[in-house]
């Protein structure tokens, strides 16, 4: 009966292209079927043809693929045991898929790589060790790609270096910069910046030297600038315009009445927004304030109450402390996530115990366990935000 | 076709004509999910038949299937959600001809459905089999193309799918 439905073609019809050759020609349509595909099946399709390398490793296909808002899906924990390796918490608890990298082998490092920064999903990375050389990487995470920036212009033994920022907007250009501060040579007590573009290449100095009292080695990358706040001591702030090459500094929050234990416990960007956390100690209520993008004032973004947190879990709580000691309450806030809604908005709580992992949503105050085992004996509750760095999905380049 | 000879007023009745030849008559409110016969109707051609060179008969009695189900008021979110698994369970190659047509039509939620149906069938394919389907001769060097499957090797990992459909 097969044999009854076979259409013997006329000649004219063998010359008529069919309906997959015509839509492979389409490109419209072809990223129709492209966008469907999980990440890995794009990768292996890179070898299709050079017509589907280049529709796949294109930047518009790259925004395509992960429209802003793009947020953060998961966490990498860094642990250091002779070599670091990385603990991966997954955002969604329904989601099994496996961890993007338990331990960063994409090129060959003697002491092993680690990772200082997630910057709308590429990774800026480094040996891990305290002496040169050490190399600096950019790594995208999902595509696994990575390229080493090329020594800094004043790789020298006597100057310093204080921290390392990447700038990489996918949605403003496919191209990233990183800048670096150092020690002025000329004048040792002044930090110096220096700048390198993916675009037009190697290092070179960004203004004069300068004085600031900040944390260098945690920036965080904003409204197309790298802002650093003190950690310790007065609330001091700092802020460093890519494209101006300009420097100034940001308001800071009002401080509570209770001055004293008073600690930053979140500064971070997600989706676009500026966050920042300070809690009096040993305080679970606290504000959430977010930056205006004019740089005009934090306002209040969210009120969070933890307690409905600290009953659910009791390991979270000192009870053989005074309820007035800062120590009462043990957890760490590892991230603020703003999702493609505004009631999508979270944040992931680190406490001690066997949950490790929790995700608070900011809007209905509703909180879950996250996926905890993955994570190893690692107590999650020691880390910091700043310790800790975010898993953004991106196809694009280094 | 004898329902479409009844004569009730407020309904308007267009004749499609698929490439064979075939004609199909179809309630106007349902063929104007395609934006490309809606056009065509708002243009004044629809006194005639209006002739579909790209699409087959085959094709066009699934299109049509397809427009009726998504247009009918009786049909709920679950029938019309059976119905689309049903559909898209067709060929890899009937589902491109659909696509194709839905590209032609420009029935937009139809191209949607036909596309990820097609991302569906492919994504645990091998490269070749993907070559296969499409019809596409590589052209990469057997050294360049090794050189992109070294980039991620880790992606190569894992049984991948070496059927055609």
């Amino acid at each position: 009966m097969q044999g009854l439905k076979i259409k013997i073609p006329k000649t004219a019809e063998l010359e008529q292209p069919t309906s997959a050759e015509i839509v492979a020609s389409i490109d419209d349509l072809l990223i129709q079927i492209l966008l469907h595909l999980p990440i890995t099946s794009l990768l292996y399709f890179k070898t299709v043809s050079k017509h589907w390398l280049s529709l796949i490793t294109n930047p518009k296909f790259s925004i395509l693929c992960h429209p802003n808002p793009n947020p953060a899906i998961g966490l990498f924990l860094p642990s250091y045991v002779l070599k670091p390796k990385f603990d991966y918490v997954h955002f969604n608890s329904q989601n099994l898929t496996k961890p993007p990298f338990k331990k960063l082998k994409f090129t060959k490092d003697p002491s092993g790589i680690t990772i200082l920064q997630s910057c709308n999903g590429l990774l800026l990375c480094c040996s891990n060790r305290i002496r040169q050389p050490i190399n600096y990487y950019v790594y995208n995470p999902t595509t696994k790609h990575y390229t080493t920036l090329p020594k800094s212009f004043l790789g020298t033994e006597n100057s310093n270096i204080h921290g390392l920022s990447l700038a990489f907007d996918p949605i403003k250009s496919p191209r990233y910069k990183v800048i670096c501060i150092r020690n002025s040579v000329s004048s040792p007590e002044h930090y110096q910046i220096e700048i390198y573009s993916s675009e037009t290449g190697p290092w070179r100095l960004s203004g004069g030297p300068f004085i600031a009292d900040v944390n260098f080695s945690k920036g965080v990358y904003w409204n197309g600038s790298i802002h650093w706040i003190s950690t310790i001591g007065n609330l001091n702030s700092l802020c460093y315009n890519i494209d101006l090459e300009s420097l100034g500094v940001i308001p800071m929050p009002p401080v509570p009445d209770n001055y004293v234990s008073v600690t930053i416990s979140y500064f971070g960007e997600s989706c676009d927004h500026l966050h920042l956390i300070q809690i009096s100690n040993p305080q679970i209520q606290f504000d959430v304030y977010e930056m205006k993008r004019d740089y005009s004032e934090w306002f209040v973004k969210y009120k969070v109450d933890l307690h409905p947190i600290a009953s659910a879990f009791p390991m979270m709580t000192n009870t053989y402390l005074d309820p007035f000691e800062i120590d009462y309450y043990n957890f760490a806030i590892l991230s603020l996530v703003r999702g493609r809604r505004e009631e999508d908005a979270f944040m992931v709580l680190g406490i001690p115990g066997d949950c490790k992992a929790i995700r608070y949503n900011l809007v209905s105050k509703s909180y879950e366990k996250l996926c905890d085992d993955e994570v190893g004996d690692e107590q999650v509750w020691f880390f910091s935000a700043a310790g800790v760095f975010e898993y953004i999905e991106s196809l694009c380049c280094v | 076709m004898a329902e479409a000879s009844s004569s009730i007023t407020e309904k308007f009745f267009l004749t499609l004509k698929s490439s064979d030849g075939d004609e199909f008559v179809l309630e106007e409110s349902i063929a104007i999910q395609s934006i490309t016969i809606k056009n065509m109707v708002e243009d004044g051609c629809s006194s005639s038949v209006i002739p579909l060179s790209k699409v087959d008969t085959e094709t066009l009695i699934k299109v049509i299937e397809y427009m009726k189900m998504h247009s009918s008021t009786s049909s709920n979110e679950e029938e019309i959600e059976n119905f689309d698994k049903k559909f898209v369970s067709n060929s890899i190659n009937t589902i491109l001809n659909i696509l194709e047509a839905a590209n032609f039509l420009d029935i937009n939620n139809l191209l949607e459905l036909c596309a990820e149906a097609v991302a569906n069938r492919i994504k645990n394919k091998t490269p070749e089999a993907v070559r296969k389907i499409f019809n596409i001769t590589s052209d990469f060097t057997p050294e360049e193309e090794a050189e992109i499957r070294n980039e991620t090797p880790w992606a190569f990992e894992g049984n991948l799918d070496h059927s055609l459909d």
